[in-house]
Parts: structure tokens; C-alpha cells; sequence
């Protein structure tokens, strides 16, 4: 069944249809939700939120991108629960494993076809990206999440961050550029022929 | 290290990255360009950060985010009641704040009208003393084009409204007698209206009844707020 029938029978009250929807996007939903908060567990709490949150506001949908729609919800969660955060630092940055240890690669980052160089390659990237992430001013993170990371073009992302597309362009520019600054320092650990030189022209 | 560029060009660059540029500006940069080593080096440093951020590693969602009944129960759905009593205490809180404000206004207008009728021949603005005798002369002969005989009708009912208390007082012997019919004002429309407004019984009726609409529903909404698990 396609997207528009889906949306269709979730507005006339069909769970089993919304969670159709929920199963195509929820992976897109959790990785702006993670790469926004920079932590699984919030990511979790903000993803289940914002699914709740949508489907009690499908009457509001207009048309348009639905993953644009619903990723605007996600994030307006992702920005409220940095806001709390702010109000009320407290969570731990790293996974956590059963005794409290520190876990480079959790369950959730794990790929079953890939070896343990490469999986750890990976985690270190997921990290140095994280970290850099982190740096940025949330509505700097929020595009280049949108655009470089989930692959949203310049419409939907606009959409999805309730800016202009002017504002968009703008913000990507220079959040691109501090994410290069940011990932030079983390040189060797990025995959060989993307790391960045330190000696840039910029 | 070569120069830095402008936040314009980066911006410019990275636009030009997801194509994203019309044509003509594509067409500027691609020559700049060629011409332009600092930039090319500069779109090839973007090119390799976007790239870098493309292999962020995508995540797994941990677990499903379906949604069970459970998940949109109460505590839930707000009381459909709830949104219908809340708007209700807002629409009559605003109805109440622009009654009372009108019966300020017209009061304060009464007391100006006061003062106008009072110092009338002297009192006159400088624009109001140009145009007098214009407004007067068309008041005499055309009394149909509202715009140009706006302040003569704004002096009118100034001056209806200052006029109510004797008018009222007049009114009650004009029922008995043909001397008060001499006093009877002038049957003018904007004079009745005045008169209407005055009217204190029926505005404080509806200023009650609001002010009851506004705490009950308001109290009502609350207490429905309250009952919530």
C-alpha cells in the first residue's frame, strides 16, 4: 500500500496504518533524533514522543513530504528536550554497557557483516561526527543533519526546520565549514581519503 | 595558505555542491573557478567534509516506535470539553475587556465633548479652522457624502452626546406637555444612537453575564484540567 493510502486510513483513526508509517520512517526518525540530542537514550524518548505527537496531529498534515512533516516534528522534540537539557544538565554523553562501562560500539551501531577493524573504524567516525556535531549551534546541527546526514534536499529540509530556504543555504555553508575545522582535528581517524589536512586553504 | 574566502562565496560554494544554484549563477562560479585556485580549493575541502558527513554511520533504530492504544490513552486525549469551556472563558474575557474599554472611551468622549461644547467658538485646530466653513457649506447643501462631511458630523455628535442630560431631562415632560416639544432636540440618527449607548441597565447586564460566562467556564475548564490522570 502506498504512502498517501496509509496516511489516509491513520487519519481516519487506523493505528495498524500509522504504524505502517511508523516502520518506514522510524530509523530516519531516530537518527535526526540521536544526531540532534547526541544520545540514544534521549533520541529514544524524543522518537516515541514525536510518533505520538504526529499521529494525534495527522489532521494538520497539508500534503506535501510526509517524511519532511514528520521530521519536523521530531526535531521541534529534538529542540525541546536540548532546551531542558539546558535548563537541567545531567545526562551521560557515552552508552553505557551493563556495569556502567563505557561501550565504543553499541547495539545499535552494530553491523553483522562487517569486521572488527572495520567496526571499530566505524564507531571512532560515528564519535569524531558526533563530537562535531555536538559543537554546533542546534539550528547549525539541525541542517546539517537534515541535508548531509539524512540526505534531505534544500525543500524538505526547509520545511522540516521551519526556516527559509535562504536561511537554509546560509546556515549549511558555515555549519559545513566548522564541521571541517572540527574534523581536521580528528585526522587519523577518519577513513583514508576523507580526511581532512590540516593545512586547508581555508 | 592561500586567502580566505568570503561567507558569500562559501555560501555560494556549498550551494554550487548540491547544485542547488540557478543557471546563471552556476555558469559565474564555475568561471571563477577556473580562474581562482583559493576557491577551487575551498570547494574541494567542502566537497571532502560533506562526504566525510555522508559515512556518518546510519544507526539502527534500537527498538520499534509503534504505537499501541495504550501509548495514546488518557492522561492522553484531553477532554474534548476542556478546549470548548477554555475558549469559551477567553472569547468572553475578550468581549468583557472591550465592553468595559468602550464604556470608558464613551465616557471620556462625553467629558470632551463637555470641554467642546463649552469653549466651542474658541476652540478650533488649525486644519478643523480651514476646513470648517468648507464642511459647513457642504453640510448646508450636500449632506450625503460622508467623507467630506466626516468632521461635521464628528462636531454633530460630539455635541448630540454632550446635549443627552438636558435631553434626557426633556424628555419626560415632552410626554405632557407642547412646551417640552420646543425643547425636543432635533430627531438626528446619531443622536439616538448616543442616547441607545448610554443606555447603562442593558450594558451592565451584558458586562455581568459575561463576566459570569468568563469565571464559569474558565473555573469549569480547570477543574476538567484537574480531573486529568
Amino acid at each position: 500500500m502506498d504512502e498517501n493510502k496509509l496516511i489516509q486510513y491513520a487519519r481516519q483513526g487506523d493505528l495498524d496504518a500509522f504504524n505502517r508509517l511508523v516502520e518506514i520512517h522510524q530509523e530516519a526518525a531516530f537518527n535526526v533524533a540521536y544526531r540532534l540530542t547526541g544520545d540514544a537514550a534521549s533520541a529514544e524518548d524524543v522518537t516515541q514522543d514525536a510518533f505520538i505527537s504526529a499521529y494525534r496531529s495527522l489532521a494538520r498534515y497539508r500534503g506535501g513530504s510526509f517524511r519532511a512533516w514528520l521530521l519536523r516534528i521530531v526535531t521541534n522534540a529534538g529542540l525541546d528536550e536540548l532546551r531542558r537539557r539546558k535548563r537541567r544538565p545531567t545526562t551521560a554523553l557515552e552508552p553505557e554497557g551493563a556495569e556502567g562501562e563505557e561501550v565504543e560500539s553499541p547495539a545499535w551501531l552494530e553491523d553483522p557483516g562487517e569486521t572488527p577493524e572495520e567496526a571499530a573504524l566505524r564507531g571512532e567516525l560515528n564519535a569524531a561526527i558526533q563530537r562535531c556535531l555536538d559543537g554546533l549551534d542546534p539550528d547549525f546541527r539541525l541542517v546539517v543533519v537534515l541535508v548531509d546526514i539524512e540526505g534531505l534536499d534544500y525543500q524538505e529540509a526547509a520545511a522540516s526546520a521551519r526556516a527559509p530556504l535562504g536561511t537554509v543555504k546560509s546556515r549549511l555553508a558555515r555549519a559545513r565549514l566548522r564541521m571541517q575545522d572540527c574534523l581536521r582535528g580528528f585526522g587519523e581517524l577518519l577513513p583514508a581519503g576523507y580526511r581532512l589536512e590540516n593545512e586547508g586553504s581555508l | 595558505m592561500a586567502a580566505p574566502i568570503s561567507p558569500h562565496d562559501l555560501e555560494t560554494l556549498s550551494a554550487f555542491l548540491d547544485n542547488q544554484l540557478p543557471g546563471r549563477e552556476r555558469n559565474r562560479i564555475q568561471e571563477r573557478l577556473l580562474a581562482e585556485p583559493a576557491l577551487k580549493a575551498a570547494l574541494e575541502d567542502l566537497r571532502r567534509t560533506r562526504a566525510v558527513l555522508r559515512r556518518a554511520p546510519r544507526l539502527r533504530a534500537p527498538r520499534t516506535f509503534r504505537l499501541t492504544a495504550a501509548m495514546l490513552q488518557p492522561g492522553a486525549a484531553p477532554n474534548p470539553w476542556f478546549a470548548t469551556l477554555r475558549m469559551a472563558s477567553i472569547l468572553a474575557t475578550v468581549a468583557l475587556a472591550v465592553l468595559v474599554t468602550g464604556e470608558v472611551a464613551a465616557f471620556r468622549l462625553r467629558s470632551i465633548g463637555l470641554t467642546f461644547g463649552a469653549a466651542s467658538p474658541a476652540y478650533e485646530e488649525p486644519a478643523a479652522a480651514a476646513q470648517a466653513p468648507e464642511a459647513e457649506s457642504l453640510g448646508a447643501t450636500d449632506t450625503t457624502t460622508p467623507l467630506e462631511t466626516g468632521p461635521a458630523e464628528g462636531e454633530m455628535t460630539l455635541m448630540a452626546v454632550t446635549e443627552t442630560p438636558p435631553a434626557l431631562e426633556a424628555a419626560a415632560p415632552a410626554e405632557g406637555g407642547a412646551a417640552a416639544d420646543a425643547a425636543e432636540p432635533e430627531e438626528d440618527p446619531v443622536f439616538r444612537t448616543a442616547e441607545k449607548a448610554a443606555t447603562p441597565s442593558a450594558l451592565r447586564l451584558a458586562q455581568f453575564g459575561l463576566a459570569g460566562l468568563a469565571l464559569v467556564s474558565g473555573l469549569a475548564a480547570w477543574l476538567l484540567r484537574r480531573r486529568r490522570p
